[in-house]
C-alpha cells in the first residue's frame, strides 16, 4: 500500500519522467482511438492521449490534496488557541464551526466556485477554506485536554510564555490525533476537487481526472470505455491508499487504540 | 525574603466556597529553609500555587498579600509575573514524570526554559548551559541525557532533570512540593541530599512542602504544620521535636514514633464533618485534649520564647 502511494507520488511529482506527450492537446489521433502500443490508454473523441492525462492527473490530485490540507490545517490552528485561552473568542470560533459544519460543505463549494469564478488556485483556496472545522474540534478538544496536564504547568512556573506553551509543549502532543485526520482531510480535498471538475465547474484548463471522467461519460456511447475508465480506477486506487494510511496512522498513533484501552 | 500575610484562598466548589487557605502568615528569611507540613488537603500546596500565581480557575486569592524581596506578588500584571517565575521562584514537583513533557526530548526541554529567560543565547551557548545544569544535579554522562525522553529515565532521573529545569535560571526561591513522595526510599534519600548541596552551593531559599516528617528534620530549619487551611504551630525544627505543643503536631510525631517501633495500633479520630461554626477551632472534633471550653471560644496564637507559635484555645 505505502508502496502504491509512493508510485503514484513519484508519478505526480515526476509526470516528465512517465510520458513524453502534452496532456490535453488534441489531435494526437484523429478521433476516439483503442489502447495500442502507441497509446497504452487510447485516445479520447478529440484525439487527446489519455495516459497522459491520467499522469498529469495525478500530479493535480497530489497538488490540490496537499494544498487544501495544508490551508485547512493552518486556520484550523485556531483550534488551539480556542481551547487554550478559552473565554469569548473560543465560543465565536465554535459558533463558526458549527454553522460551517451544519451546511455541506459540497454546497458550499459548488455556490463559491460558481461565485468566484473556476480558476484552479480559487477552487484550491474554497476546498482548503471549507474543510477546517473538523480539525480544528479535534485541536480544541485536545488542548483543552492538555492544558490542565502536569507538564504544563511546570512549564508556566518557570515562566515560559503562554505562546511558546501553546507551540512547544502543547503542539507536538496535539499532533498524533491530528496526523491521521490530515490524511482523511487530503482524500476529501481530493474528492472535491474531481467532483467539481466532473460537473464541469473547474479549471477546464487542469488536466483534472474529474474533467476526463465527465469527458469518458460521453466516450463510453462511442465505445470509449478506456477513457472513462483509467481515471476511475487510478483515483478509487489513490483514495483507497490515502484511507488505509490514514486508518494505519490512527492504528499507529492513537494512544487509546495501542495501549487496548 | 518571602513575607506572606493574612493569606486566604478560596475555592469555589459545586456552589459552595472552600476556605482551602485561611489566614495564613508566613515568613522566609534569605537562604533559609522551610518545611511546611500537613495531611492532604491541608493547604500546602495551595500556598505554593498561590506563591507562584498559577492558581486553578475555580480558585481565587480573596485576601491577603504575599511579598517577594519586598514586591507584592499579587499586585503584578501577568507579565511581570511570568519574568518572576523561573527567574526569581522556582517550583519542583511531586511526579517528576508527568511534569516532563512526554513527546520532548530532555535536550529541547531544557533549552526552551534556558531560551525563555536568556533569548540572546546561541545554539551551542545553550546546550552548554544544559549540559552544566544536568551535571550540577549530578547526572552522570548528561550530554547523552539530553537526547533521551522522559520516558526512558527512571524516577530519580526524572526528578533531578525536574531540579535542574527548575534551577535553569538561578532562582533566589525553590518551592519543593513534596518532591520525594514518589520516589523510592533510597532515591528520596540521594534526591534531598541533592536538594541540600545545591542549596548550600547556589544560596537558595527552599519551601518544603511535604506530610513527611522524617525529610523535614533531614533539611529544613524552621517548620510550620498545617492543619486545615491554618498555620497551627509554627517553630524550629529541633523545639517542635523536642516540645511539639498543638494537639495535632503531637499526634503527628507520636504516629512516626509508632510506626518506627513497629506499633500500628495507632488511629486518629476520624475527621467530623459536622456543621462547625466558622471562628471555631478546626481541630476540635479531632482533639484528644479538647476541653469543654475550646468550643465556646475562637483559638488564637500563642507565642513560646524561641519563636514557637501555637494556635490553639488553652
Amino acid at each position: 500500500m505505502g508502496l502504491l502511494l509512493a508510485i503514484l507520488f513519484f508519478i505526480g511529482l515526476f509526470p516528465s519522467l512517465v510520458t513524453k506527450r502534452v496532456a490535453m492537446k488534441s489531435g494526437y489521433t484523429a478521433g476516439l482511438a483503442a489502447p495500442s502500443p502507441g497509446f497504452p490508454l487510447g485516445t479520447d473523441q478529440l484525439g487527446r492521449d489519455v495516459f497522459a492525462w491520467v499522469v498529469n492527473g495525478t500530479r493535480v490530485a497530489f497538488y490540490v490534496g496537499t494544498a487544501c490540507t495544508l490551508i485547512s490545517f493552518v486556520i484550523a490552528l485556531m483550534g488551539m488557541f480556542a481551547g487554550y485561552y478559552g473565554g469569548r473568542v473560543d465560543q465565536m470560533l465554535m459558533r463558526v464551526t458549527d454553522l460551517t459544519m451544519a451546511v455541506p460543505r459540497f454546497v458550499l463549494i459548488v455556490v463559491f466556485t460558481t461565485l468566484l469564478g473556476s480558476n484552479f488556485i480559487n477552487i484550491i483556496l474554497i476546498i482548503g477554506a471549507l474543510s477546517w472545522p473538523t480539525l480544528a474540534r479535534i485541536m480544541r478538544a485536545e488542548t483543552l485536554a492538555l492544558r490542565e496536564r502536569e507538564f504544563v504547568l511546570s512549564a508556566r512556573v518557570v515562566g515560559s510564555r503562554s505562546i511558546d506553551i501553546l507551540f512547544f509543549e502543547i503542539f507536538p502532543n496535539i499532533l498524533p490525533s491530528v496526523i491521521p485526520s490530515l490524511a482523511l482531510q487530503f482524500s476529501y480535498s481530493v474528492i472535491d476537487e474531481i467532483a467539481i471538475s466532473f460537473l464541469g465547474l473547474g479549471d477546464p484548463n487542469v488536466a483534472s481526472w474529474g474533467l476526463l471522467i465527465s469527458i469518458g461519460r460521453q466516450a463510453i456511447f462511442a465505445g470509449g470505455w478506456w477513457v472513462l475508465l483509467s481515471p476511475c480506477v487510478l483515483c478509487i486506487f489513490l483514495l483507497v491508499c490515502l484511507n488505509l494510511l490514514a486508518d494505519r496512522l490512527n492504528d499507529r498513533f492513537n494512544p487509546k487504540l495501542r495501549f487496548n484501552l | 525574603m518571602l513575607k506572606i500575610r493574612d493569606l486566604e484562598v478560596q475555592y469555589q466548589a459545586a456552589g459552595s466556597r472552600i476556605r482551602a487557605v485561611d489566614n495564613v502568615t508566613l515568613d522566609m528569611r534569605a537562604r533559609e529553609c522551610i518545611a511546611l507540613i500537613g495531611e492532604s488537603g491541608s493547604g500546602k500546596s495551595t500556598i505554593a500555587n498561590a506563591i507562584l500565581r498559577v492558581l486553578p480557575e475555580n480558585s481565587a486569592i480573596t485576601r491577603g498579600e504575599i511579598l517577594f524581596k519586598g514586591r507584592s506578588l499579587l499586585d503584578l500584571t501577568e507579565e511581570e509575573m511570568r519574568r518572576v517565575r523561573g527567574k526569581d521562584i522556582s517550583m519542583i514537583f511531586q511526579d517528576p514524570h508527568s511534569f516532563l513533557n512526554p513527546v520532548l526530548r530532555i535536550g529541547d526541554q531544557l533549552s526552551e526554559t534556558i531560551k525563555t529567560h536568556s533569548p540572546g543565547l546561541s545554539g551551542a551557548k545553550i546546550v552548554e548551559r544544559a549540559i552544566e545544569l544536568l551535571s550540577v544535579v549530578s547526572i552522570p554522562d548528561p550530554a547523552r541525557i539530553l537526547s533521551r525522553y522522559p520516558h526512558q529515565l527512571s524516577g530519580g532521573m526524572a526528578q533531578r532533570v525536574a531540579i535542574g529545569l527548575a534551577l535553569s535560571s538561578d532562582p533566589a526561591l525553590v518551592i519543593a512540593d513534596e518532591p520525594t513522595s514518589a520516589l523510592d526510599l533510597t532515591i528520596q534519600a540521594q534526591v534531598l541530599k541533592l536538594l541540600k548541596g545545591l542549596r548550600d552551593r547556589f544560596n537558595l531559599s527552599v519551601l518544603l512542602i511535604t506530610h513527611d516528617l522524617s525529610i523535614v528534620s533531614n533539611i529544613a530549619e524552621r517548620v510550620y504544620v498545617m492543619y486545615s487551611g491554618q498555620i497551627v504551630e509554627e517553630d524550629r525544627v529541633e523545639g517542635l521535636y523536642r516540645d511539639p505543643r498543638h494537639p495535632y503536631t503531637i499526634m503527628l510525631l507520636e504516629a512516626v514514633k509508632k510506626l518506627q517501633g513497629s506499633d500500628t495500633s495507632f488511629s486518629a479520630r476520624a475527621e467530623a464533618r459536622e456543621e462547625r461554626v466558622e471562628s471555631r477551632c478546626k481541630f476540635l472534633p479531632r482533639c484528644p485534649q479538647a476541653a469543654p471550653a475550646c468550643s465556646e471560644q475562637a483559638p488564637h496564637y500563642i507565642e513560646f520564647p524561641g519563636g514557637k507559635k501555637v494556635l490553639c484555645c488553652a
